[in-house]
């Protein structure tokens, strides 16, 4: 019964211009059974179908749920027909909450008072979120746009002689900058190997001033002793070990 | 007495990472060496019961001879040098190197009655606390009073002891063993206060070679410690720069293709369109700050991290150009120079190839450095490469045993002089 009443309420709304939106979200001490939303505007219907007549106080339940919720720019109660003569319509167009009766179709017979909306229970952070993912999808949309218009001029011009010979172009002016990488890594190596000549010569020639201007006196002989001891500074510099005072760092 | 002696009995003690260079002076150009290491065999096993081995600890040429499970290795094979610093506690490490040490005077033990004991100098890492020393001098004073073999015992530091072989009295010595990197300048004297240490060496270019195995589909290769290191020697580049490299070897695949076959097995290890990744292997060890290694972290690879030892502060990821600096920068403004015209290379981890194929792309380590310097803004320098690194500890250590004269007694202050142990 209520899917019934749920797809007439669902085809009134949607024919005039409003878009059903999930109710999941909402509190469910004022969650209604359908809703709907065009631009800022949001809608919410409480249903009161005759299986929901069973219940004790039911009704009155229903009623208070529309009248409390602070959520909705307009609310309205959904009843059908047979059950209309038992709503008090005057109690309802009092608080500004409206009367939809569904029989064969939808007819307003109380319109429901436009009213300012309470915020949702959503975290600032997220609906800070939220406007900066809408602002980026924007902006993909937009990308997106430039890009297919790219592609349809790129397939256009594919089309024509003069593209083929562009393309042919390119390749060539590839193959050139790859040639000229090519030879410049030749070059830079030949460069590099001539650097570590150079350096090598100049590590030849190089002079160690401290070695020049020692001049140590051999205090003990090498002779006979092996190679790594002919020509040591050391030998004289470590002979003088507690002899005199030495520069000590 | 004192020179003639010398000239007999002056004895050379490297404690190296990996292995332990020793003898006289009479050996010449070349030490004796054995791995530095120990094996403390189970004495409940029936190899040990059958071998008759009566000593807690094996140490010398014949130690493979007496290794059991394989499992049992890890805990009963002891490398106590690994990081160039031993625990003070550490009993079993110690323990390594008493019976190093004797093992290495016991087998030159002179049978001249002129012998009245060694001038022994040892060699310790530049970052070997106080401690260190102390327990040394005390294995060599307790080997001293069971044998007799030494009469006067001294330590210097390892990069003194490089930069004596090679005559160089006024320059930087970097040594790069397998777990980590010394940079000591020198003037005479080690500057003490001015030494760098880094926490990285040839053992963390054997970790991205494990990993780039691993990633080209040689899992059970990437876990063999000894194949990857072999994997790493042969195939392993230093590329001038890192970016250019990679572009060049992915847009020449075939050129830098390597394969390597593993000597006396059927594997063979082929990179393929991976042989880019050569290059990460040399580049890891002088600088592992480019963005590429960032990955390799991600996936496991240990990131060489800042480490205490001791007092001294080994760095993880100063590359080798930043280190050197460091390092000058701590000494006088005037001295500045001078080193710089002397960075001497030494140490395992220096030795790289270049296929004369690759030259402009790959380089040798003193380019390396030479470059790394050269972004820091210094172009005056000269790098110079070690020969015969292997033994250069050693000859410097003959050389400071023969020269310094044996009345120069040890002064904790200067940190050098003999300490006499019999007359």
């Amino acid at each position: 019964m209520t899917e019934d009443l749920i797809d007439k309420l669902v085809f009134h709304f949607t024919s005039k211009g409003f878009m059903e939106c999930s109710v999941d979200s909402i509190d469910p001490s004022s969650r209604p059974e359908i809703a709907f939303k065009k631009g800022e505007s949001r809608v919410f219907i409480y249903i009161i179908d005759i299986d929901s007549l069973s219940g004790k106080g039911a009704i009155m339940k229903k009623i208070a749920r529309a009248i409390t919720n602070e959520h909705s720019n307009l609310t309205y109660l959904a009843i059908p027909s047979e059950i209309e003569s038992s709503i008090d319509s005057g109690v309802l167009n009092d608080c500004g909450v409206g009367l939809l009766v569904v029989d064969d179709e939808v007819r307003e017979v109380i319109p429901a008072k436009n009213r300012v909306v309470k915020p949702m229970k959503i975290g600032e952070e997220l609906m800070e979120r939220i406007r900066e993912l809408e602002s980026k999808i924007s902006k993909f949309e937009r990308a997106i746009v430039e890009l297919e218009s790219m592609i349809s001029r790129v397939s256009e011009a594919r089309t024509t002689g003069e593209s083929i010979a562009l393309s042919e172009k390119i390749a060539s002016v590839e193959r050139r900058i790859e040639a000229i990488e090519e030879e410049m890594l030749d070059i830079k190596r030949k460069l590099n190997m001539l650097e570590e000549k150079l350096e090598r010569r100049r590590a030849e020639v190089a002079e160690i001033p401290v070695e020049a201007v020692e001049e140590v006196k051999a205090e003990i002989s090498v002779e006979g002793l092996p190679s790594f001891f002919k020509d040591n500074p050391w030998v004289n510099i470590l002979s003088t070990r507690g002899r005199r005072v030495e520069e000590h760092k | 007495m004192s020179e003639k002696y010398k000239r007999k009995y002056t004895f050379g003690e490297d404690y190296g990472t990996s292995y332990y260079k020793f003898g006289p002076i009479t050996l010449g150009e070349k030490p004796e060496i054995i791995e530095n290491r120990g094996y403390f065999p189970d004495k409940r096993s029936i190899m040990y019961r059958l071998m008759g081995v009566e000593r807690d600890v094996i140490v010398g040429k014949n130690l493979p001879l007496y290794l059991e499970s394989r499992e049992d290795l890890s805990t009963r094979l002891i490398y106590p040098m690994r990081n160039g610093v031993i625990d003070r506690e550490d009993e079993r490490a110690w323990k390594v190197i008493y019976e190093i040490t004797r093992y290495g005077l016991e087998m030159f033990k002179p049978v001249s009655p002129d012998f009245k004991g060694y001038y022994v100098c040892a060699s310790l890492s530049s970052v070997a606390p106080r401690y260190m020393y102390e327990k040394l001098f005390e294995i060599h004073r307790r080997i001293d009073e069971e044998t007799g073999l030494i009469k006067a015992v001294t330590i210097i530091p390892q990069p003194l002891a490089v930069a004596i072989a090679h005559k160089a009295p006024t320059c930087v010595v970097i040594e790069s063993g397998h777990g980590n990197t010394q940079i000591c300048p020198i003037s005479r004297y080690p500057i003490r206060g001015a030494i760098v240490a880094l926490n990285r060496g040839g053992s963390d270019a054997d970790a991205i070679t494990s990993q780039i195995l691993y990633d080209a589909g040689y899992g059970d290769i990437a876990r063999e410690e000894a194949i990857v290191r072999r994997v790493k020697e042969a195939i392993g580049l230093i590329p001038r720069n890192l970016d250019e490299a990679v572009r060049e070897a992915k847009r020449n695949p075939e050129k830098y293709r390597v394969k390597f076959k593993i000597p006396g097995t059927r594997i063979e290890i082929d990179l393929g369109r991976d042989s880019w990744t050569r290059f990460l292997i040399g580049e890891y060890i002088f600088n592992p700050k480019n963005e590429i290694f960032e990955s390799y972290f991600r996936r496991g690879l240990p990131k060489p991290k800042d480490m205490k030892v001791g007092e001294v502060l080994f760095k993880g990821m100063l590359d080798f150009g930043e280190a050197i600096v460091e390092a000058v920068e701590k000494c006088p403004i005037e001295l500045q120079p001078y080193l710089y015209n002397k960075v001497l290379l030494s140490g395992g981890n220096f030795q790289w190839k270049v296929p004369p194929e690759f030259s402009g792309i790959a380089v040798d380590a003193v380019t390396k450095i030479r470059l790394l310097l050269k972004e820091k803004g210094i172009e005056e320098v000269s790098v110079e490469m070690a020969p015969e690194p292997k033994y250069s500890v050693w000859k410097g250590c003959i050389v400071y045993g023969y020269a310094v004269p044996e009345d120069y007694a040890w002064s904790w202050d200067r940190m050098e002089g003999w300490i006499k142990l019999h007359d």
